[in-house]
C-alpha cells in the first residue's frame, strides 16, 4: 500500500497560522500580564502602513515642540550688541538656512518620501531616511555670558587658561573632552592633560592616560558615597589614603598634545603637614613638603625635561587629596570630570566655597554641563523638578566662579523602541526644552547637541555608522571624536565673531 | 487609503538592503505560503513547478540583493556549460582547463566581492602600497552559491557526478531560496534527482519540519537576537569598558548566540525546504557536545566541513602524501575555511587555532581517547567546548587588537561578584542564554519525543503552535532596549 502524501497540508496549516495571527491583531493592544508589556503583534501591519496614526502624533508631537525649542542667540545688555546683519559670515547665514530645512523637512516629511518615491529611482544612497546628516549648530543663549573665555583665549599665549568638562558616562574615560582638548591646544597652545584624579572608576578604557593606583585609597564622590560628608574637590570626589599609597600616570601616544609634560601639581587639604615621595620616569625618588592649611594647596612637582611618567607614594596622613594637574606651559587645559550615573543636580553638593578655592589656585574661564542622559525617564515625567535643581547648580557654580563661562550642552538623541524600529524617546525631547528653559533663566550660553547630530530619530544612524554603542545611547571613541568636533567648530566660530567685534 | 495600500504593497515588494527577506520577517509567512500554493497547482507540470520556483528564489534574491541576481545567473551558465563540455571532452588536458576556468569564474567572484578589501588593506599595511579601500557591495549569499557550483564542476570532472542537460534545474539547484542565503551547502548530487520526481510527505514529515522551523526559529530570533543586540555586541564593541566577568559572560553567551543563529537559519532553511518536497541533510547536530575538535567539526556546519573535507582538503593530497603533509594539509584547510567565515586576519588567526587543534589531535589520538570511558569524554568534552569558546574571541573580536583586549579584561580585571549582579540586572539575557544550553544539551531522546508529539497533533494545534511563536517573537523584537548598567565592585 502506497504510504499517504501529506504535501498539501503545509497549506492549511500555514493558512491557519495566517489566519489566528489575523485574529490576534485585533486584540487591544499595549498591555500588561503579570507585570510584563505585551506589544502589539500585527503582521499585517506592512501592507497597513505601520502604525500611521500613531507614527503622525508623534511627529506632530515633536513638531508641536521644536517650535518651542527655536533659542535664538542673544547678549545681556551690557554685552555690545554687533548688528548680525552687517556681518558677513558665510557659515553662520548657512547654519540659518539649516534650521530653515530642518522645519521644512519635518513639516513635509512623508509627502517629499511620496513625490521622491514616485519618481525617483530611489536607491538606499538617496533615502532621506536612512542617511545621516549632521546639522551643525551655533552656539546659542546668553553670548554675552562667554566673554570671560572668550577675553581669557586672547591671552592664551601668555597664560594657562583652564575649562571644566562635566558630564555623566558620555565623556567617561576622558571621551568628549580629550577631543575638544586636542581641538582647543591644536588652536590656542597648551600642552598635557590637565586634571587626573586619583583613583578612577574608567581607567581600563581612559586612552588618553594609563593610570594606576594602590588599592589603599579611601574615597567619597558624588557618584558613588559621601558617608562622612567630606568636603569634595572640584571635581566631585575627594581620596585620604588609609595606608601607605600609592599612584602612577603614564602618558600615551594616542594624542598629539599628550606625550609628554613638563611639570604636575597635585592639589590637596592638608589639615596637618605632611610630605610625599614622588619620582619621574622610574629615576630617583624626591621629597615634596606639604604644608599645614585650611585652604586647597597645591604643590608643583618639576620634572628635569619632558617626562612621561610619574609615581607619587603617600604617608597615611589623614590628608584630603583631590587628584594631579599634568601639564606644559601656557595654553589651554580641558579638565574630564566625569560623574557616572548622573543627571548634574547633584554638583549643587560641591561647596561653592570650596570651589572657590580651586577657582583661586586654578585660572577656570570656562565651564561646561553635558548632562540629561540619566535624567530623562518616561514621557510622562515632568521636568519641572530639572530645572529647579539645575538653576541652583548653576548659581552654585557661577557664585564659586564669577569671572567664568558656563556653557551648557543639551542632552543627545536616544532611542526607544517603537514596534521593532528605534525612534527618539519622546522624553529627551521634553528634557531638551527644559535645558533651553534653564539656559535661559540662568543666562548661560547654549549648544544643542540633540540638533547638531542630525535631530530626531538621528542616534540608530550613528549606531550604523559605528559611532554609537548598540544600547543607541552611548557614544564611543569615534562618535565622540564627531561630537567634540561639532562643539569645537561652534565654540571657534563663536569666539571668532566675538573677535571681530571687540 | 486605497492609494496608499497599493503603495505599501509595491514598497514591500521592492528591494531594500535594509530590509531582505529574512525567515523571520511578516512577510516571509505570505512569500511562503504563495510558494507553497503555486508548488501545489504545478504538481503534475514539471517544468511549471521549477521555473515557479526558481523566480521565486531569484526574486528571494532580488529582495535582498538587488540585481546582483544575475551573478547567480551569470555563473551558473559558466558552470553549466563547464560541466558540460568536461564531461563531453574527452581530452584529459581539455577537461582540466575547463575545470580550471569553472573554478576561477567561482573563486574570482568570491574574490571580488568578498576578499578585494582585504587584500587591499593587507597590502597597504605591510607597506607595499597605499590603495584606497574600494566600495564593493557584497552580494549576500555569494559564499555559499560559489561553494554549490564548484562542487558540481568538480564532480564532474571527478566522475563522480553526470551534468545536468536542463540549465533551468541546474540554476534552480544553485539558487533554491531556502539555503541560497546562509546554507547549508547542498551537493549537487543529493539535490538535482529531487528535482525531477514528485513530492512525497508522509504525516513524520511534516511533524520534523515543522519542528525544524519552529526550534529554529526560536534559536534565532528569539534567542540569537534578543541576547546579542541586549548584551554581547556591546561587551565586543568595547571589552575595555566591561570588567573581566562581563567579558567572560559575554564570550559564553557569545558561544550559544552564534550557534542559535547559524543552526536556527539552518533549520529553517531544511524545514521550509521539507514542506516544499526537498531533502536538505542535516548541518548541524548539537557541536558542543564534541568530545574532540575532530567530531566537532564533524557536527558544525556540516555540509561545510564536508565540503572542505571532499574538495580542498582531499585536493590538497589529504592524509595520503605522509604525516607532515597530513598536518600541514589539515591547517591549511582550516585557515582557509576560517578566511570562508569573513575577510579578516581575525578569522585566519582562528581557523590556524583550529587547524593546529586538527593536527595536534590527528598527532596524539586524541579523538580515539575520548571514546574509551564515559570520564575521557568529559574531559575531551570539557577541553574541547572551552578552547572552541576562546578561539571564538577572534572570530567575534572587532580587531586582533580587541581580541587581546578581551583576554587582558579576563586574566586582569576580573571583578567575580559583577557575576551576581548581572544576573539580577540582566534576567532575560541569562535566562534566555541559560535556555539555549539547556535546549542544545537536551538528549537526542527528548528531541525526538517532542518530533513524535507534534506529528500526533492535528493541523490546527500545529498553526496555533506557529501563530504563538510568532506571536512571541515579536514580542521580544519589539521589547524595549535593555539599559546599560554599571555595576559596583
Amino acid at each position: 500500500m502506497a504510504q499517504k502524501n501529506y504535501v498539501k497540508q503545509p497549506i492549511y496549516i500555514l493558512l491557519m497560522t495566517i489566519v489566528i495571527l489575523f485574529f490576534i491583531s485585533f486584540l487591544p493592544n499595549e498591555q500588561s500580564v503579570f507585570g510584563v508589556d505585551l506589544r502589539y503583534v500585527d503582521i499585517f501591519a506592512d501592507l497597513k502602513g505601520q502604525n500611521e496614526s500613531d507614527e503622525l502624533e508623534y511627529e506632530e508631537y515633536y513638531e508641536e515642540d521644536y517650535e518651542n525649542l527655536e533659542y535664538e542667540e542673544y547678549y545681556e545688555e551690557d554685552y555690545d550688541e554687533y548688528d548680525s546683519e552687517d556681518n558677513p559670515d558665510s557659515i553662520e547665514s548657512e547654519s540659518n538656512l539649516l534650521n530653515e530645512e530642518i522645519k521644512l523637512n519635518y513639516a513635509s516629511f512623508a509627502f517629499l518620501n511620496l513625490i521622491s518615491d514616485l519618481f525617483f529611482d530611489n536607491d538606499n544612497e538617496d533615502n532621506a531616511s536612512d542617511k545621516l546628516t549632521l546639522k551643525p549648530q551655533k552656539i546659542s543663549g546668553n553670548l554675552g555670558q562667554l566673554k570671560y573665555f572668550f577675553d581669557a583665549l586672547k591671552s592664551a599665549k601668555t597664560k594657562k587658561i583652564r575649562v571644566a568638562h562635566y558630564g555623566d558616562s558620555a565623556i567617561e574615560g576622558d571621551l568628549v573632552t580629550a577631543d575638544i582638548r586636542e581641538n582647543l591646544q591644536d588652536k590656542f597652545g597648551g600642552n598635557g592633560v590637565g586634571f587626573i584624579s586619583i583613583t578612577s572608576q574608567d581607567v581600563q578604557f581612559r586612552q588618553t592616560t594609563k593610570h594606576t593606583f594602590s588599592n589603599t585609597w579611601e574615597e567619597a564622590s558624588l557618584y558613588s558615597s559621601n558617608r562622612k560628608k567630606l568636603d569634595l574637590g572640584i571635581s566631585g570626589e575627594v581620596f585620604i589614603p588609609k595606608s601607605k599609597s600609592w599612584v602612577q600616570y603614564q602618558t600615551t601616544r594616542r594624542y598629539r598634545y599628550l606625550k609628554s609634560w613638563s611639570e604636575a601639581k597635585l592639589l590637596y587639604k592638608a589639615s596637618k603637614n605632611s610630605s610625599i615621595e614622588y619620582s619621574f620616569d622610574g629615576k630617583g625618588k624626591q621629597k615634596a613638603n606639604l604644608k599645614k592649611s585650611n585652604k586647597v594647596s597645591q604643590v608643583t612637582l618639576k620634572a628635569s625635561g619632558a617626562a612621561k611618567k610619574l609615581k607619587i607614594e603617600f604617608q597615611p596622613d589623614g590628608n584630603h587629596y583631590y587628584g594631579v594637574l599634568l601639564e606644559n606651559g601656557n595654553g589651554i587645559y580641558v579638565d574630564n570630570f566625569p560623574l557616572r550615573g548622573n543627571s548634574g543636580v547633584d554638583l549643587q553638593n560641591l561647596s561653592a566655597s570650596t570651589l572657590q578655592e580651586f577657582g583661586d589656585l586654578l585660572n577656570y574661564k570656562l565651564i561646561i554641563l553635558e548632562f540629561g542622559l540619566n535624567a530623562a525617564g518616561s514621557i510622562k515625567s515632568n521636568y519641572r523638578w530639572y530645572e529647579r535643581e539645575m538653576e541652583k547648580v548653576i548659581n552654585n557654580l557661577k557664585k564659586a566662579f564669577p569671572q567664568c563661562s558656563i556653557l551648557m550642552i543639551s542632552v543627545h538623541d536616544k532611542s526607544m523602541k517603537r514596534g521593532s524600529n528605534y525612534v527618539t524617546d519622546p522624553s529627551v525631547i521634553k528634557l531638551l526644552k527644559s535645558q533651553i528653559a534653564i539656559a535661559k533663566k540662568t543666562k548661560v550660553a547654549f549648544w544643542n547637541l540633540f540638533e547638531a547630530m542630525g535631530g530626531k530619530d538621528s542616534m540608530p544612524k550613528w549606531v550604523n555608522k559605528n559611532w554609537a554603542f548598540k544600547d543607541f545611547i552611548h557614544f564611543n571613541d569615534r562618535g565622540a571624536k564627531e561630537v567634540a568636533d561639532l562643539l569645537s567648530d561652534a565654540l571657534i566660530e563663536a569666539y571668532n565673531n566675538y573677535k571681530r567685534k571687540n | 487609503m486605497q492609494f496608499s495600500l497599493f503603495e505599501n504593497i509595491l514598497n514591500i515588494l521592492k528591494y531594500n538592503p535594509l530590509e531582505p527577506l529574512l525567515f523571520n520577517s511578516g512577510f516571509f509567512l505570505f512569500f511562503f505560503l504563495f510558494c507553497l500554493i503555486f508548488s501545489q497547482i504545478f504538481v503534475n507540470n514539471h517544468r511549471a513547478k521549477v521555473l515557479f520556483l526558481l523566480t521565486a528564489s531569484l526574486y528571494f534574491y532580488y529582495k535582498s540583493s538587488g540585481v546582483f541576481f544575475v551573478l547567480i545567473i551569470i555563473s551558473s551558465l559558466i558552470d553549466y556549460f563547464a560541466g558540460y563540455y568536461i564531461h563531453a571532452s574527452q581530452s584529459k588536458t581539455q577537461k582540466k582547463s575547463l575545470l580550471v576556468v569553472s573554478i576561477i569564474t567561482n573563486l574570482g567572484i568570491l574574490g571580488y566581492f568578498k576578499y578585494t578589501n582585504f587584500f587591499l588593506d593587507t597590502f597597504n599595511s605591510i607597506g607595499l602600497s597605499n590603495f584606497d579601500m574600494l566600495d564593493i557591495f557584497l552580494p549576500v549569499g555569494v559564499s555559499f552559491f560559489t561553494f554549490q557550483s564548484m562542487s558540481y564542476t568538480i564532480d564532474i570532472y571527478r566522475e563522480n557526478l553526470e551534468p545536468e542537460k536542463n540549465f533551468f534545474d541546474f540554476l534552480f539547484f544553485v539558487s533554491f531560496f531556502p539555503q541560497l542565503v546562509a546554507g547549508p551547502i547542498v551537493r549537487a548530487s543529493d539535490f538535482l534527482p529531487q528535482i525531477k520526481t514528485k513530492p512525497i510527505l508522509s504525516k513524520d514529515d511534516i511533524g520534523k519540519a515543522f519542528m525544524l522551523i519552529i526550534s529554529g526559529l526560536f534559536k534565532k530570533a528569539v534567542i540569537a537576537d534578543y541576547i546579542s543586540i541586549n548584551f554581547i555586541d556591546r561587551v565586543f564593541e568595547w571589552p575595555t569598558r566591561f570588567t573581566g566577568a562581563e567579558n567572560l559572560i559575554a564570550l559564553y553567551s557569545y558561544a550559544i548566540q552564534l550557534y542559535c543563529d547559524f543552526s536556527g537559519y539552518s533549520d529553517m532553511a531544511i524545514g521550509l525546504a521539507l514542506l516544499l518536497g526537498f531533502r536538505i541533510p542535516e548541518n548541524f547536530n548539537s557541536p558542543y557536545k564534541a568530545a574532540s575538535t575532530t567530531e566537532f567539526w564533524q557536527r558544525w556546519h556540516i555540509s561545510l566541513s564536508s565540503w572542505l573535507r571532499d574538495y580542498l582538503y582531499i585536493g590538497l593530497g589529504g592524509n595520503r602524501k605522509g604525516k607532515f603533509r597530513t598536518y600541514a594539509n589539515l591547517i591549511v584547510t582550516m585557515l582557509l575555511g576560517g578566511l570562508w567565515h569573513g575577510a579578516t586576519w581575525r578569522m585566519a588567526i582562528w581557523g590556524l587555532i583550529q587547524g593546529t587543534a586538527l593536527a595536534i589531535e590527528r598527532k596524539t589520538g586524541f579523538a580515539k581517547f575520548t571514546q574509551k570511558s564515559t570520564l575521557n569524554r568529559i574531559i575531551g568534552w570539557l577541553i574541547t567546548f572551552n578552547v572552541f569558546t576562546f578561539t571564538l574571541i577572534f572570530f567575534r573580536a572587532q580587531s586582533v587588537q580587541a581580541g587581546y583586549e578581551m583576554i587582558n579584561q579576563i586574566l586582569f580585571y576580573f571583578h567575580p561578584e559583577v557575576i551576581f549582579q548581572f544576573i539580577e540586572g540582566y534576567p532575560v539575557v541569562f535566562g534566555l542564554v541559560v535556555l539555549g544550553y539547556i535546549m542544545h544539551f537536551t538528549p537526542k531522546r527528548t528531541e525526538v519525543y517532542l518530533e513524535q508529539f507534534l506529528v500526533k497533533m492535528p493541523p490546527i494545534v500545529k498553526a496555533l503552535i506557529l501563530a504563538l511563536l510568532v506571536w512571541i517573537v515579536a514580542q521580544f523584537k519589539s521589547a524595549d532596549i535593555q539599559p546599560f548598567i554599571y555595576f559596583q565592585f
